[in-house]
């Protein structure tokens, strides 16, 4: 149990920073990055055995944060209904394509639909396999190459990595 | 921009954000929180599915099994001939099972009903008003008449001399069987004008009917000889009735198989007929039960607490 402690200690400060950060990066604001990935911790910690035996225990973290971040979204949505001046935020879209003026990656991001956001994050960030990725986002590995390859192109980024040029055939 | 340069401006925009410090005691914590959470929900489910299932097997130590009843009716099916009831000397799940279990194995039932508790208060209140008894049992009566709320079961005993008898000691102290204190089932009841030639011709009917082992005929000086007991405490009432205005009947007996509702429907249609009834009155029971019942499990005659 002295054992197990430790190495979950140790998992929790190598897991909270990144996780925590990337979640800001897919556009949840601090408080949330903090409470998701804590929250993700806290389950992972219930279930320890089993998410130590996983070869990325830590994308098991992204996943769930991302997941509690959505929910959290989801929630706020519905309450904003009611509160125009509240409306759009972080699920703005920018249809006019003038990323390639934005200096800020961190904005343009920002700019991308929600489920983009996340795909390149998990991604490009986290660093997740694509399989993980697609467990994490609830649907194909096929689909999240071509959410990547769509994100991608709004980014305006070349697309040459052998994975992401499958999303072309 | 390529993919591996995404990759550097992201890392450097992710560099930028102020980093995050957990805590992992917070964490710690929660968990415990939530484990002692499920914890007491599966316990509290647990108590509860246990005290269920105790409570259903009426407290388990004394679980007597009934696998199947073979001799219980269902709620569809009538009873042909009540032979009399039993009643629970409690109302616990514990006795009624025995009671059951007894009913199942004996070799002198043919066949039982089961009626819910409150049956007996029921039964008890029709009959003090069908027989238009000057005071209905209190309600105190009833509320400390023990026996009035256990359920009720309803048997049809064997045509064997020696039934009653031997389910009684099979039963042994687990419940009362009351029985028919009279020697007739069923009585056909004449109108009070009925003509000679309608008398006879019933009991010219009775006479030939396989349905009965016997009958008896109770003319107008023996219905009045009764009516005089049963109303001794009102003397007014017995001076101004004359035997005449008694209506005649026949005492009727019935063969084991018979059924009573067949009976009734019988002798029901005839002319000078006024009623046919029977102290177990179809499958509800009657008088010889609610009566005794009341004197017997709870000690007095409501009679007697009128004012």
């Amino acid at each position: 149990m002295v054992m197990a402690g430790q190495e979950f200690d140790e998992f929790f400060r190598a897991c909270f920073d990144p996780v925590a950060r990337a979640l800001m990066l897919a556009g949840a604001e601090r408080e949330l990055a903090y409470d998701a990935t804590q929250e993700a911790l806290v389950r992972a910690l219930r279930r320890w055995r089993q998410v130590r035996e996983l070869s990325r225990p830590d994308g098991w973290v992204y996943v769930v944060a991302m997941n509690y971040v959505r929910d959290r979204w989801r929630r706020q949505a519905r309450l904003r209904r009611h509160d125009p001046d509240r409306a759009g935020g972080w699920a703005s879209v920018d249809p006019s394509g003038a990323i390639a003026t934005r200096l800020c990656v961190r904005d343009a991001i920002a700019t991308l639909p929600p489920r983009q956001r996340q795909a390149v994050v998990l991604r490009y960030v986290a660093d997740l396999p694509l399989f993980d990725v697609a467990a994490a986002m609830g649907c194909s590995v096929g689909t999240v190459k071509s959410t990547l390859h769509a994100a991608l192109r709004a980014l305006r980024v070349e697309i040459d990595d052998e994975e992401d040029a499958d999303a072309d055939g | 921009m390529r993919t591996d340069e995404l990759r550097r401006e992201l890392g450097v925009v992710w560099a930028e954000i102020a980093p995050f410090t957990g805590d992992v005691r917070t964490v710690r914590r929660r968990v415990a929180r939530r484990r002692a959470v499920t914890a007491s929900v599966v316990v509290l489910l647990l108590v509860t599915t246990v005290v269920g299932v105790i409570t259903a097997l009426g407290g388990g130590h004394r679980r007597v099994e009934v696998a199947t009843t073979h001799k219980q009716l269902g709620p569809s099916q009538e009873m042909r001939h009540v032979s009399g009831w039993v009643v629970p000397t409690d109302s616990s799940a514990n006795t009624f099972a025995s009671v059951q279990q007894t009913l199942e194995t004996s070799s002198v039932v043919e066949q039982y009903e089961v009626f819910p508790p409150g049956t007996a208060a029921q039964m008890l209140a029709i009959t003090y008003l069908a027989m238009g008894r000057p005071a209905p049992p209190s309600a105190k009566t009833v509320a400390t008449c023990s026996a009035l709320h256990t359920r009720l079961v309803a048997v049809q005993l064997r045509s064997s001399p020696d039934a009653a008898t031997r389910l009684r000691d099979s039963l042994a102290n687990d419940a009362k069987l009351y029985t028919n204190p009279n020697d007739w089932d069923m009585e056909v009841v004449m109108k009070v004008g009925a003509s000679l030639a309608q008398t006879r011709a019933i009991q010219a009917a009775l006479a030939a009917d396989h349905d009965l082992t016997s009958y008896r005929f109770v003319d107008h000086q023996a219905a009045y000889d009764t009516f005089k007991k049963d109303f001794a405490d009102q003397p007014a009432l017995v001076e101004s009735t004359k035997p005449s205005d008694l209506p005649e009947s026949f005492r009727l007996q019935l063969a084991p198989a018979a059924s009573h509702a067949t009976v009734e429907h019988r002798y029901q249609v005839l002319p000078g007929v006024d009623t046919v009834s029977g102290p177990p009155g179809g499958t509800l029971g009657g008088a010889f039960f609610s009566f005794s019942l009341a004197q017997q499990a709870c000690g007095t005659n409501d009679r007697g607490s009128k004012p």
